[in-house]
C-alpha cells in the first residue's frame, strides 16, 4: 500500500515537472519567434504567409507554385497596365500534393476569379520545403533558432504572438543577376516525346482543388513559366493530357509555339532555373495579354479599396529594389 | 561536438539512463557496456578494433598476472627463506615481462597511430643533417576517440594488478572500465580499484544523485556553449589575425583563450561526472579552482587534476624509486640536503613533463609545451632558498594577502604565456604572438565585425561567472543544493536549460568551435 502510494506520488511529482517544462517552453516560443515574419533567416520566405494581410476578398486573380512562379510573375506589374488584382502563392520546392491545404487557406479569405496553378510542381514529390512546414518546424524549435534575438527582444516580444508580413510586391520575389541558359537550341525540341504521366495522389489533389475552384466560383487554369532546367517535353505533354482529362486549360511558357519571346540570355537568374527581373517583366505581360484576352476580370485601378496599390504600382520600381535578392 | 552531436549525445544519455534503470540490478553493468560500446562503434567505427584489443591485452595479461602470483603463494610455502627470495626475485622478472608486453603493445597502439607521423618527420629532418633523403610514409588514419585516455588508464591497470593494488576483473568490469561513455571525450582519467567497483554496482534510481547530476551536466553546458564557445569568436580572431591588432587585444585574445580552454575543459568533464552521478557512479576531481593557485607546482595540482594524479603515480614515483635514482641519492647524501631534493626531483620531473607534452600532442610545441613548465618549476625549486631569505631579511610575511594576490597573478601570467605555446599553431607563430605584445594595431574587435557588443557583455559576465564560483568554491561557499525543496531543484535545473538555451553561442552567426582536448 505504501509502495503503491509512493508510486503515485513519484508519477504525480514527474507529471507536475512535465508541465512545467513545457509550459515554460512554449512560452519561451512565444518570446523567441519573430514577431513579424520577415524578420530573419529561416523566415526568409514570409511572403508565403504575406497573404494573411491582404484585405479580405480584394484578390481575383491567385497564382499557386513553386519558386518559379514567386520569381517569374509581378502581380503589381500586372496590375499597372490592366488593374487586375494578383497575387502569387508559392513557396520553395512547392509539390503538387501540397498545394491543396495552400488553395484552400486561401479560399477561406479571398473570393478569386481564376486560379492558375504552376505545373512544374506537380512532378516534385518530396514535400521536404513548403512554406507552411518551414513556419510550422521552426516555430517548434523557435528557442533553439532564433536565441540569438535575446540581444533584439522588446518587451512586446513577451506578451504579443507572431504575425504575417504584408508584401508590397504581392508574393513577387525579384531575382536580380543574370546567368545565361547555354542549350536554348535543344530545349523542348521534341514535341512528340512521350508524355510523363503526373502521379495519381498528386492528381488527385488536383481535382480536389478543382472542385474547390468550382464550389467557390472560380476558374482553374494550369501553366509553366519559363524554366529549362527542370522542364521538358515529356512533362508538358504529361501536364497537356492531364489538363485535356480535367478540362482545364493549360498554358506552357516553355513551349516555343506558345509565343512568348524570351531572350534566354539575359532572363534567368541561374542558368535556366528561374527568370530573373528582366525575364520576370517578359513572362508577366506575356501572362496578362493572356488572361485578359481569354477572362474577365475587373479593373481596380482608382477604386478606393485599392488606393494601396494604386500606391504601390506608383513606387513599383522602389520595392523592387527593396526586395530584390 | 558540434550542435546535432550535442543533441544526439543528449538524447542518447538520455536513451541509456532509463533503460539503465529499468533493468535489473544485475544486467545494469551490461546495460552500460553495451550502450558504451554502441557509442564507440558509432562514432568510431572500424577503429573500435584498436579499444577492444587494448581491452583484450590488459584483461588477459591481468589473469596472467593473477596466475603468477596464485603460483607464488603455493610454492612459496614450506620454502626456506633464501629460496623464498630467490622465488620472489623470479616472479618479480615473470611479472615485470608481462607489464612490459601489455605496455609496449598498448603503446605500440598509441605511437603508432597518433605520433608515427611525428616522429617520422623528426627522423627525416635528423637524417638530412647528414645529408641522407629518406622519405617517411604518412599514415593517414583517424584517431579512434579517447585512445590516449583510455591507453593511460590501461597501463595504470595493469601496473596496478602487477603491484597487488587489486586483483585483475573479469572481462566485463575491465572492458567497462575502458569503455565507459561519458569519460571517453576528455576524461577524467579513472584508477581501476576507485570506478569499476562503482560500475559494476548497478546502483538504482537515486532523486538526489540525479538532481546533482543534472545540475552538473548543466553547469558543464553552460561553461561549454555559453561561455567557452563565445570566448572562442574572440581568440579565433586574433590567433589568426595577431599582426592586426593592438597589443592590449592581442593580450585579451590570450587570456581569453585561457578561460575559454578552462571553461570548455572543466565543463565537459563536468557533464561526464554529472552523467555518471546521475548513474550514482563518481569520478575523479579534475580541477580544483586552479586560477588561485600561488605557484606554477600548485597550479599543476589543481588543473587536469586526474593526470598529474596518473604521471605521479605511473612515472614520477617509479622513476624516483628507480634503482639508478637511488644510486644518485645514495651519493648526495654525503653533500647537503637541498640537492639530496633537487637533483632526483629534477630528472624524475623532466621525464614527466617530457612525456606530458607529448600527451598533449604530437608536434614539437607540445614538448616546449612540456619543457616550459618543467623550467618554470625548477626554477621555483632552485629559488626558493633564495626567496625564503629575502622574506626574512625584509620582514615581509610571505603569506600576506598582498604577496599571495601577487603570487596568483604571477602564476596567472606564466600560465597564459604556457597556454599561448599550447594554442598558436607553431613555436614560431607563438614567438611572433607574444611580440606583437609589444606592437600598436586596431584596438577595438567590435568596430571590426568580430564580435558584438552583447557577445562582448557576456564574455566578460562569463568570465566573471567562472571566477565567482571558483571564489566561493575555494572559500567553500557554494550553496548546499541537498536540503533544496523539489520544487526549488526544478525550477533551478529549467532556470539553467533556459540560460543555455537562450545565451548560448550557437545556431545562426555561430561557428561551433572543434574541442580543445577532444583531438587526445
Amino acid at each position: 500500500m505504501h509502495k503503491a502510494r509512493l508510486i503515485k506520488r513519484r508519477l504525480l511529482i514527474s507529471f507536475l515537472i512535465i508541465c512545467a517544462i513545457a509550459m515554460v517552453y512554449l512560452y519561451l516560443v512565444v518570446i523567441f519567434m519573430p514577431k513579424d515574419t520577415g524578420d530573419l533567416g529561416g523566415a526568409k520566405y514570409y511572403s508565403t504567409q504575406a497573404y494573411k494581410k491582404e484585405q479580405k476578398n480584394s484578390i481575383d486573380l491567385l497564382f499557386f507554385g513553386n519558386s518559379d512562379v514567386y520569381a517569374g510573375v509581378s502581380p503589381i506589374l500586372m496590375y499597372q497596365n490592366s488593374g487586375i488584382s494578383s497575387f502569387v502563392c508559392a513557396s520553395p520546392k512547392e509539390t503538387g500534393y501540397s498545394l491543396v491545404n495552400y488553395v484552400k487557406a486561401n479560399l477561406k479569405r479571398q473570393n478569386p476569379k481564376l486560379v492558375v496553378l504552376d505545373a512544374d510542381c506537380f512532378y516534385y514529390k518530396n514535400d521536404h520545403y513548403h512554406g507552411f512546414n518551414v513556419q510550422s518546424k521552426v516555430m517548434a524549435i523557435a528557442p533553439f533558432f532564433y536565441h540569438a534575438r535575446w540581444k533584439e527582444l522588446t518587451i512586446s516580444d513577451f506578451f504579443t504572438l507572431p504575425t504575417a508580413k504584408a508584401d508590397p510586391l504581392k508574393g513577387y520575389l525579384p531575382n536580380a543577376g543574370t546567368s545565361n541558359y547555354k542549350h536554348k537550341d535543344s530545349f523542348m525540341q521534341n514535341p512528340n516525346a512521350q508524355p510523363l504521366e503526373v502521379e495519381k495522389s498528386v492528381v488527385k489533389c488536383l481535382k480536389t482543388i478543382q472542385e474547390l475552384c468550382k464550389s467557390e466560383n472560380a476558374q482553374l487554369m494550369f501553366m509553366c513559366l519559363p524554366t529549362p532546367f527542370s522542364w521538358n517535353n515529356s512533362k508538358s505533354n504529361g501536364v497537356k493530357l492531364l489538363a485535356g482529362s480535367m478540362g482545364v486549360p493549360f498554358l506552357d511558357l516553355n513551349d516555343p509555339s506558345c509565343g512568348l519571346e524570351l531572350d534566354f540570355n539575359h532572363s534567368f537568374k541561374d542558368s535556366g532555373n528561374h527568370l530573373n527581373i528582366q525575364g520576370a517583366e517578359v513572362a508577366t505581360r506575356f501572362l496578362e495579354n493572356y488572361i485578359t484576352s481569354h477572362y474577365s476580370l475587373a479593373d481596380h485601378r482608382g477604386e478606393e479599396k485599392y488606393k494601396s496599390w494604386d500606391e504601390i504600382a506608383k513606387n513599383y520600381d522602389y520595392y523592387v529594389q527593396r526586395a530584390k535578392q | 561536438m558540434n550542435d546535432l552531436m550535442t543533441w544526439l549525445f543528449l538524447a542518447f544519455m538520455s536513451l541509456v539512463y532509463v533503460v539503465y534503470m529499468i533493468l535489473p540490478k544485475k544486467a545494469r553493468p551490461y546495460c552500460l557496456l553495451v550502450f558504451s560500446l554502441l557509442f564507440y562503434v558509432v562514432y568510431s567505427k572500424f577503429l573500435t578494433f584498436f579499444m577492444l584489443s587494448t581491452i583484450l591485452s590488459i584483461w588477459l595479461g591481468g589473469l596472467w598476472l593473477n596466475r603468477i602470483d596464485d603460483g607464488e603463494a603455493k610454492k612459496r610455502e614450506g620454502l626456506e627463506k633464501e629460496a623464498r627470495k630467490a622465488l620472489k626475485k623470479k616472479v618479480k622478472r615473470q611479472k615485470r615481462l608481462v607489464v612490459a608486453l601489455i605496455i609496449i603493445f598498448n603503446v605500440a597502439i598509441l605511437a603508432t597511430l597518433k605520433y608515427f607521423n611525428f616522429f617520422g618527420s623528426l627522423f627525416e629532418g635528423f637524417l638530412s643533417w647528414f645529408n641522407l633523403s629518406v622519405h617517411m610514409p604518412i599514415l593517414k588514419i583517424a584517431l579512434p576517440l579517447g585512445i590516449s585516455y583510455y591507453t593511460l588508464s590501461a597501463i595504470g591497470y595493469i601496473v596496478d594488478v602487477s603491484q597487488g593494488r587489486h586483483r585483475a576483473g573479469n572481462l566485463l568490469s575491465v572492458a567497462l572500465f575502458i569503455s565507459y561513455f561519458p569519460q571517453l571525450f576528455e576524461g577524467p582519467f579513472a584508477t581501476y580499484s576507485t570506478l569499476a567497483p562503482q560500475l559494476m554496482a548497478g546502483e538504482g534510481f537515486n532523486s538526489q544523485n540525479l538532481f546533482s547530476g543534472l545540475s552538473k551536466v548543466l553547469w558543464g553546458f553552460f561553461k561549454k556553449v555559453v561561455i567557452a564557445d563565445r570566448l572562442a569568436i574572440v581568440v579565433s580572431a586574433v590567433f589568426s589575425n595577431y599582426a592586426s591588432y593592438s597589443g592590449l587585444v592581442v593580450v585579451l585574445g590570450i587570456i581569453a583563450f585561457t578561460f575559454e580552454l578552462y571553461a570548455e575543459f572543466s565543463g565537459l568533464i563536468d557533464v561526464a561526472s554529472g552523467i555518471s552521478e546521475m548513474f550514482s557512479i563518481r569520478l575523479a576531481k579534475n580541477f580544483e579552482q586552479p586560477f588561485f593557485s600561488t605557484t606554477v607546482s600548485e597550479f599543476w595540482r589543481r588543473w587536469h587534476m586526474s593526470l598529474g594524479a596518473w604521471f605521479r603515480q605511473y612515472i614520477f614515483y617509479p622513476v624516483s624509486m628507480s634503482q639508478g635514482m637511488m644510486k644518485i641519492n645514495k651519493k648526495l647524501a654525503k653533500k647537503n640536503s637541498f640537492w639530496q631534493v633537487f637533483v632526483p626531483s629534477a630528472l624524475a620531473l623532466f621525464v614527466v613533463w617530457l612525456l606530458n607534452g607529448l600527451w598533449h600532442g604530437a608536434d614539437i610545441k607540445y614538448i616546449v609545451y612540456g619543457m616550459y613548465y618543467y623550467v618554470l618549476m625548477m626554477l621555483g625549486m632552485a629559488l626558493e632558498p633564495l626567496f625564503n631569505l629575502i622574506y626574512k631579511k625584509s620582514g615581509i610575511d610571505k603569506n600576506s594577502k598582498w604577496v599571495t594576490f601577487l603570487k596568483i597573478a604571477r602564476t596567472f601570467i606564466l600560465v597564459n604565456i604556457g597556454l599561448l605555446i599550447f594554442r598558436a599553431a607553431t613555436l614560431k607563430e607563438a614567438a611572433n604572438i607574444f611580440t606583437s605584445i609589444f606592437q600598436s594595431g586596431e584596438l577595438n574587435l567590435i568596430s571590426l565585425g568580430v564580435i558584438d557588443i552583447y557577445d562582448t557583455i557576456w564574455c566578460f559576465i562569463g568570465v566573471a561567472i567562472l571566477l565567482v564560483y571558483d571564489y566561493l568554491a575555494e572559500k567553500k561557499k557554494l550553496p548546499n543544493s541537498q536540503n533544496w525543496h523539489t520544487a526549488g531543484k526544478v525550477a533551478f535545473l529549467i532556470a539553467m536549460a533556459v540560460m543555455i538555451i537562450v545565451f548560448g553561442a550557437y545556431g545562426e552567426g555561430y561557428i561551433p568551435p572543434d574541442p580543445i582536448y577532444g583531438g587526445f
